[in-house]
């Protein structure tokens, strides 16, 4: 598959992700790669993008490994590029899906 | 392993110009990634994979970056295009004024060193600083010590501050292999000072700082002190018999303690160096001719020991690779043909550093 076409699928993924609930990195990446087929290495710059461009906000936790850790939440920014990816990707998937004849 | 990793991602993302906020923050990410990964049971190897190579990562988030990867604009650049006009003024102040015209030019060393000092403050050099200016303050001082004091020896010895000021900067390095690294520096330049005081002999024993801190690197803990014991012994000994009953070289036999339990312990890292019966051969050989010269002709025991530069040579030539082995050996050439022509010539020694020169000139020559 094209890298970049799968980096917007792994990206709508991590949107979609800590929607659900707020995750730390390691949680996301091995959210993702239990489900998807991806190179884990790809996921952390993605989230790493994605926070900068506002769509995630950090918070600390402590925890009993040492350093505090980092968790990311989804903004209202967020939200809404969720409601967009997700509206997209069906009209996507229903043209996908009419094209292939399935 | 983990701060090896971590301490090369950041290196490539200096090196692509990312802000040292991001830097920290990236890597306090991948610290605490690395953790997790541990923490659920990966193993350190593991765990590197999952997370991929510092060079996959850095080009990841390169790909990712959201802003603008041109370099920022170096604070202080404006002096630089100046300083060729300051430089000038100075010059024909310090000639004209003051008659200085044998030492005004080196008001020209402003242009290169401003330059450096921009770019280094501006993190442009990997975190070095001062060891790029390191050759020009060398050579300011050097100049100053031979036309103010005529003291070209011993000032050459201020141009070992450029690889000392190197390994002080650099963050590879953890304490003892730094301070392995600074060692024969620190003992050449002891040796060259306390012999300024006719300390020549024992001066020479400081040399001796250089397996002793190598010994330090050692892992495992009891071989290290029974190692670092036998030198102390063999110094003991040394000086004992040599100042109490005047028997140099008889005294000098001590040394074979740690020499032999060195060569044959095998199990602390420097000296799996000579791993095979043909270097410890040469070892023993080059020992044997040393200690029998100089029992035999105990004058020898002043320029023979350069026969121990034989055994790196030797390692080099059998197993290193012929492409760079000239440049390779050159360093060991240069340092026997500085002494042995500082030694038999008088007063040479001023000059004879200049077979140091032949380290960079076989490198580039022979570089492609």
């Amino acid at each position: 598959m094209n890298t970049q076409f799968k980096k917007g699928i792994i990206e709508m993924c991590v949107i979609r992700v800590i929607r659900q609930q707020d995750m730390y990195g390691y949680e996301v990446i091995a959210t993702l790669s239990r489900e998807l087929d991806v190179n884990e290495n790809t996921i952390y710059p993605i989230l790493r993008r994605l926070t900068e461009q506002g769509y995630f906000e950090t918070y600390s936790e402590p925890t009993n490994l040492g350093a505090p850790r980092k968790y990311y939440r989804i903004t209202a920014a967020g939200l809404n590029r969720d409601d967009e990816t997700r509206t997209e990707w069906r009209a996507f998937l229903n043209g996908v899906t009419k094209l292939m004849g399935d | 392993m983990k701060q090896e990793y971590l301490h090369d991602i950041r290196e490539r993302l200096e090196d692509r110009n990312f802000e040292q906020d991001d830097i920290k923050d990236i890597i306090g990410d991948y610290s605490q990634l690395y953790d997790d990964m541990i923490a659920n049971g990966l193993s350190e190897e593991e765990a590197k994979a999952k997370l991929g190579t510092p060079e996959a990562i850095v080009a990841e988030l390169m790909s990712e970056r959201t802003v603008s990867v041109r370099k920022k604009p170096m604070k202080g650049r404006k002096i630089i295009p100046i300083m060729p006009f300051v430089s000038t003024i100075i010059f024909f102040i310090l000639g004209f004024v003051w008659q200085l015209w044998n030492v005004a030019w080196m008001a020209f060393l402003l242009i290169p060193v401003t330059a450096i000092l921009v770019e280094g403050f501006n993190k442009r050099f990997r975190g070095y600083v001062l060891t790029p200016l390191m050759p020009f303050v060398a050579l300011v001082v050097y100049m100053g010590l031979g036309f103010g004091f005529r003291l070209w020896h011993p000032g050459w010895l201020v141009f070992l501050l450029i690889p000392v000021m190197a390994i002080l900067e650099t963050r590879k390095l953890d304490l003892f292999p730094r301070l392995t690294a600074l060692s024969p520096f620190v003992a050449l330049i002891a040796f060259f000072v306390l012999g300024e005081f006719g300390l020549w002999h024992p001066g020479w024993l400081v040399f001796l700082m250089i397996p002793m801190i190598a010994i330090l690197n050692g892992k495992n803990l009891i071989k290290v002190v029974l190692f670092e014991l036998s030198f102390a012994v063999a110094i003991g000994l040394y000086l004992g018999i040599g100042y109490g009953l005047g028997a140099w070289d008889y005294a000098a036999l001590s040394f074979l303690i740690p020499l032999i339990y060195g060569v044959f312990s095998g199990e602390i890292k420097v000296h799996m160096f000579f791993d095979d019966w043909f270097s410890r051969i040469t070892v023993l050989l080059t020992v044997a001719v040393y200690v029998t010269m100089g029992v035999l002709f105990p004058v020898t025991w002043e320029w023979l020991w350069v026969i121990f530069l034989v055994n790196p040579v030797q390692e080099i030539v059998r197993k290193g690779g012929k492409e760079n082995m000239l440049v390779a050996v050159t360093p060991f050439v240069s340092i026997a043909i500085f002494y042995l022509v500082g030694y038999f010539v008088p007063g040479a020694f001023a000059y004879s550093w200049m077979a140091f020169f032949l380290i960079p000139i076989v490198a580039i020559i022979k570089g492609k």
